[in-house]
C-alpha cells in the first residue's frame, strides 16, 4: 500500500499511528511482556518448535531491554 | 443456592452484590442459577479470603444493567473506560476504535487510550497453541491491573480477547494452582494489590455490549445528527453476524434481550441495529461461523474459504439480498472482506459491504466515513451502502481525507513535525499524553516513530 | 388416627390412587387444581396413547366415572393444597377454598410439565411458526385430524422429529440431564400415524439412543420403519434456521453414521419435548417437606424402603409423574399401589 506511514497517521488517534505495530505500545508496557513470556517458558517454547524465529524474536527483544536499561535503568 | 430477598427489586442478589438475578426470569432462561454463574459467588469467597480483589463497578462508571442467557443481571460500566485494544482492529480496521470513541465523545464520557497495554495474547484464538494457561492469565491480570491503577474501567475491543479472558476468568477461579502458579509472576512486575492480592474485574465487559446497553443515546444522537444530514436507514436491509468467539465462548455470559428474538438469540449487535431502525433480515445460516474458525484460517485455509464464501456471503447476498452485513469481531469482518475478493478469482462473487456495529452506528449518526469510521481501510463494497443510507456526498468526503492524508506526509517529510503536533490537536479524538497514566511521553517499543522518540 | 386419606391431583395417578382407596371404602378427599379430572391426557387433547394405542378416553374415562360415582370419594375441583400441619396419621390440611380436613395419610400425584422448548433457543420454536411441539402435533391430529403446516396450512412434504429436546441436555445445566422414557416410542407412533393417513410425506426421526424399552421395542422401533419407512437418522441438531428463498426450514445436524454434517430442508418440525416436575409438585413438595431430587427437583422415595412410591415422610405417599417420566399405563398402577399403600397405614381391614 503505497504511502502507508501517513494513513497511518491519518488515525485519529494518537496510538493507533503506529506502523510497525498495532497500536503504539510502550517500552515498560513491552519489557513487562517478555518477563511474562520468560517466566512462563514461552521463550523456551518458541526455541524448540522454530529456532529461526526465535533468534529473529529474541533480538528484538534484547535490543528492547537494552534500551530500557539505558532509558529507565537509573530510575529504578 | 439459597434465594435470599436482600432488595426487593431483585429476586436473589448474592451477599457480595455481585450476582444478581430479576425476580422472574426475563424470558424463558437456559438455567436460573446455571453453573458458571457460580464464578461470581466464588469470587466473592476467594474476596473475602484475601486472595483476589475485585475491581468493582460503581455509580462513577454509570453502569446500566443488561441480561444474560441465564436471566443473570449484568452491569455494562458505559463512563470511565480503560480501553483494551485489539491487535486485528487497530491494526486492520482502525475506524472500529476510533467509531468507539468518537461515541463517547459526544456521550461525554470520560475514557483513558494509553500506550501501556498488552495484547491478550490469545492470536486470534490460537491461545491454547502459541502460549499457555499460565502465561495467559499473567497477562490478562497485568493488563486488569494496569487498568485498576489508572480508576479507569476495562472495555475489552476484540471478541477474541473477551472470549480468551472469560475462559481464563474461569479457570483462575476455579484453581487454586493458576492463581499460585501466576502470583510469583504478577510480584515480580509488581503488579499484586499492595497486600498481595491479584486484581479481578466484576465483569468482562465487550464493547459490544457497551453498543448495546447505549443503543437508545445512538439512537437519540441518530435522530438528532444523523438525520439532519439526511441520513436515513430505514432501508437498510442488515444481516447480523454474531462472532463465535463472543457469544459462544462461555456462552452463559452475553446479553440476551426479551425484545430481541425473544431472548432465544443473543441481543448485542442486533438490537442497536433495530433501534436504528434499519430492517434486520434473517437468513438460513445465521448460526454458522464466519469461516475462520478459530485455527482453520491458518491450518485448513480452504475449509474457511469455502465455509466463508459458500454458507454465509452467498445465503446472504441470494437469499435475503442483504446490504450489509454487520459484525463485531475483528476476524469476521476480515474474513467476509477478504473472502468477497478470493471468491471473486474463482467466479464466485458475491459483493456485500462489511462493517461493524459501531461503525455502522457511526455512519448513521453523522461521522465522517473516512475520518472516523475510516472505511478506507474496507474492502468490500461500502459506496452502495452510503447513498442507500443518503450520505451522498462520500465521494467529497473521500477527496478531503486523501488531501489530509497528502497533508500530513507533506509536513512529514518536511521535517515539520511541531506544525504536525498542532495539527493533530485538532485533528484527533483523543489528547495524546495527557491523559495516559503516567502523565507524559513514555519511550515506545518500536522506535522509530518521531513522535515518541523520547 | 384419622381414617381418611388425601390424594392431591386428578391425573392418572391420583385416578388411581382415588378409585383402589373408594372401593376399599375408605373415605377420600381427591383435589385437582383445573376444572375437570383426567391431567395432561384428559386436558391436553392426547390423541393416542402408548404402548397399547387406546384412546385417553378409554383408559381413563372409566377411572373418572368410577371416582366421581363412588360416595366414599369427594372430588374437590378447581381446588389446591395450601398447608399441612400435624403428624402422620393426623395431617391437618388446609385446602385453597377454605376448608380444613384431618386424615390419616398423603398420596401426591401433581404429575409433571413439558420443558418450554423457547430454553433452547436455536431450535427456533417461537421465531418460526413451522417448528412445534410433539404436543401440538397430537392436539393437531386430535382437535383437527388432520396434519398442517402452520405457516400455510398445507400438506407438509417432509416432516422432522427431533429427538431429546429438554432431555438428556447437559447444556442446559443440571436440571434436565434425564431421560423423558416416552418420546421414542410416542415419536414411533405418531411418525406412524402420519405415515398411514399421508404415505407420501416424508418422516425422519432425528436420535441420539433409541429408547423403546422391553416390549415397546418391535411396534415402536421397527415397525416405523419396517412398515411405513420412516426414517431414523443418529445425530443431534446444532440449529434450525429458515430459508426465505423457499419457505423451508434448515435442519442443521451431524449425521453420526456417515459421519459429517448435513443440513436438510424441512416443512414441519416436532420438537418431543422433556418431562419436567410440574410447578404444584414444586409446591407441595415444599408444603409437605419432601425430599426432592437437587438437580430434577422430582421427588424421590424414602432411603429406607425399597419401593419407590413411599415418601421420606411417613403417611405420604408418592406416585406417577411427579416422581420422575413415566408412561400413563405405569403412572395408574404405581397410583393405585399408593392408594393401597395409603389404605393400609390408615390401618383399614379388609373383610372378605
Amino acid at each position: 500500500m503505497e504511502n502507508l506511514r501517513a494513513k497511518r497517521l491519518a488515525i485519529p488517534f494518537n496510538v493507533g499511528k503506529s506502523v510497525k505495530t498495532a497500536w503504539e505500545v510502550s517500552l515498560e508496557t513491552a519489557i513487562e511482556m517478555y518477563t511474562i513470556w520468560r517466566e512462563t517458558g514461552i521463550f523456551k517454547m518458541l526455541e524448540k518448535l522454530d529456532p529461526n524465529l526465535y533468534n529473529v524474536i529474541m533480538d528484538i527483544v534484547e535490543e528492547n531491554e537494552k534500551r530500557y536499561q539505558e532509558l529507565y535503568g537509573e530510575e529504578e | 443456592m439459597a434465594r435470599a430477598k436482600l432488595e426487593s427489586k431483585w429476586g436473589y442478589v448474592s451477599p457480595g452484590g455481585i450476582l444478581r438475578y430479576p425476580e422472574e426470569p426475563p424470558f424463558p432462561v437456559k438455567e436460573y442459577d446455571a453453573h458458571y454463574d457460580h464464578i461470581f459467588e466464588m469470587m466473592e469467597e476467594l474476596e473475602a479470603k484475601g486472595e483476589i480483589l475485585i475491581y468493582r463497578i460503581t455509580e462513577e462508571h454509570q453502569p446500566i444493567p443488561v441480561y444474560t442467557s441465564t436471566g443473570r443481571i449484568k452491569l455494562i460500566p458505559t463512563n470511565k473506560l480503560w480501553h483494551h485494544k485489539s491487535c486485528g482492529q487497530c491494526g486492520n480496521i482502525p475506524g472500529y476504535p476510533a467509531s468507539l470513541f468518537w461515541f463517547m465523545n459526544k456521550f461525554g464520557l470520560d475514557y483513558l487510550n494509553e500506550p501501556h497495554q498488552t495484547s491478550c495474547t490469545a492470536w486470534n484464538y490460537h491461545g491454547s497453541g502459541t502460549s499457555n494457561p499460565v502465561a495467559l492469565a499473567a497477562v490478562w491480570l497485568r493488563n486488569m491491573h494496569q487498568a485498576w491503577k489508572t480508576g479507569y474501567y476495562p472495555l475489552i475491543h476484540c471478541g477474541t480477547s473477551f472470549g480468551s479472558y472469560k475462559e481464563t476468568r474461569e479457570q483462575l477461579i476455579m484453581n487454586k494452582e493458576l492463581r499460585d502458579a501466576v502470583k510469583p509472576i504478577l510480584k515480580k512486575l509488581g503488579r499484586l494489590t499492595e497486600d498481595g492480592r491479584i486484581v479481578i474485574p466484576q465483569e468482562i465487559v465487550h464493547y459490544s455490549e457497551w453498543v448495546h446497553a447505549m443503543r437508545y443515546r445512538i439512537k437519540e444522537l441518530y435522530e438528532k445528527e444523523g438525520k439532519a444530514k439526511g441520513i436515513d436507514v430505514s432501508n437498510v436491509r442488515v444481516a447480523i453476524h454474531n462472532a463465535c468467539h463472543t457469544y459462544k465462548m462461555i456462552a452463559d455470559d452475553y446479553p440476551y434481550d426479551p425484545e430481541v428474538y425473544n431472548g432465544q438469540r443473543p441481543a448485542a449487535s442486533t438490537a442497536v441495529i433495530k433501534a436504528l431502525g434499519a430492517q434486520v433480515v434473517d437468513y438460513s445460516t445465521w448460526y454458522d461461523c464466519c469461516g475462520f474458525g478459530f485455527r482453520h484460517i491458518l491450518t485448513e485455509r480452504e475449509f474457511t474459504r469455502s465455509m466463508a464464501i459458500q454458507r454465509k456471503l452467498k445465503v446472504i447476498a441470494e437469499e435475503v439480498k442483504a446490504d450489509v452485513i454487520i459484525t463485531h469481531d475483528t476476524g469476521c469482518t476480515t474474513t467476509f472482506e477478504k473472502n468477497q475478493w478470493i471468491g471473486k478469482a474463482h467466479g464466485m462473487y458475491y459483493p456485500v459491504a462489511v462493517m461493524s456495529d459501531v461503525m455502522f452506528a457511526a455512519l448513521a449518526c453523522g461521522a465522517h466515513p473516512f475520518k472516523v469510521v475510516q472505511l478506507y481501510w474496507n474492502c468490500s463494497h461500502y459506496e452502495p451502502l452510503l447513498e442507500k443510507m443518503g450520505i451522498t456526498n462520500w465521494r467529497e468526503l473521500k477527496k478531503e481525507w486523501e488531501d489530509t492524508v497528502k497533508y500530513i506526509s507533506e509536513l512529514e517529510k518536511a521535517g515539520k513535525y511541531d506544525e504536525l503536533m498542532e495539527f493533530f490537536k485538532e485533528y484527533d479524538l483523543y489528547e495524546p499524553y495527557s491523559r495516559t497514566s503516567t502523565g507524559k511521553p513514555r519511550a515506545s517499543a518500536t522506535s522509530n516513530m518521531p513522535l515518541f522518540k523520547s | 388416627m384419622a381414617k381418611s386419606v388425601l390424594v392431591i391431583g386428578g391425573g392418572p395417578a391420583g385416578l388411581g390412587a382415588a378409585r383402589i382407596l373408594g372401593k376399599l371404602g375408605i373415605p377420600t378427599i381427591l383435589v385437582e387444581k383445573e376444572d375437570r379430572l383426567g391431567g395432561n391426557p384428559i386436558l391436553n387433547h392426547y390423541h393416542t396413547l402408548i404402548p397399547r394405542k387406546l384412546k385417553p378416553e378409554q383408559v381413563l374415562g372409566p377411572y373418572i366415572k368410577e371416582v366421581e360415582s363412588n360416595p366414599n370419594v369427594q372430588v374437590k375441583l378447581k381446588t389446591e393444597l395450601t398447608a399441612c400441619e400435624g403428624e402422620p396419621g393426623s395431617y391437618k390440611v388446609t385446602l385453597s377454598n377454605g376448608e380444613t380436613h384431618e386424615v390419616g395419610a398423603i398420596v401426591v400425584a401433581k404429575g409433571f410439565e413439558h420443558f418450554d422448548p423457547r430454553r433452547k433457543g436455536e431450535l427456533g420454536y417461537g421465531l418460526y411458526p413451522d417448528v412445534i411441539t410433539n404436543l401440538e402435533l397430537e392436539q393437531m391430529f386430535s382437535r383437527e385430524g388432520r396434519l398442517y403446516r402452520p405457516s400455510n396450512g398445507q400438506l407438509p412434504k417432509r416432516v422432522a422429529f427431533v429427538f431429546c429436546v429438554g432431555s438428556r441436555d447437559r447444556q442446559l445445566g443440571v436440571t434436565n440431564v434425564h431421560c423423558c422414557r416416552y418420546g421414542c416410542a410416542l415419536s414411533g407412533l405418531q411418525a406412524m400415524e402420519i405415515k398411514q393417513h399421508y404415505p407420501d410425506v416424508d418422516v425422519f426421526c432425528y436420535y441420539m439412543d433409541v429408547r423403546t424399552y422391553g416390549t415397546w421395542e418391535y411396534p415402536f422401533y421397527w415397525a416405523p420403519q419396517e412398515q411405513y419407512g420412516v426414517r431414523y437418522v443418529r445425530g443431534r441438531i446444532a440449529g434450525i434456521t429458515y430459508s426465505p428463498a423457499d419457505g423451508r426450514l434448515r435442519v442443521k445436524h451431524e449425521d453420526t453414521i456417515v459421519q459429517r454434517p448435513a443440513e436438510v430442508p424441512m416443512d414441519l418440525v416436532v420438537l418431543v419435548l422433556g418431562m419436567e416436575p410440574s410447578a404444584g409438585t414444586k409446591k407441595v413438595a415444599k408444603i409437605l417437606g419432601l425430599a426432592q431430587d437437587p438437580d430434577s427437583k422430582f421427588l424421590v422415595p424414602s432411603e429406607e424402603s425399597g419401593s419407590n412410591i413411599i415418601s421420606n415422610k411417613p403417611g405420604i405417599f408418592i406416585a406417577g409423574a411427579c416422581k420422575g417420566p413415566i408412561d400413563i399405563e405405569s403412572s395408574l398402577a404405581e397410583g393405585e399401589a399408593a392408594g393401597a399403600e395409603a389404605a393400609a397405614f390408615v390401618g383399614a381391614k379388609v373383610t372378605v
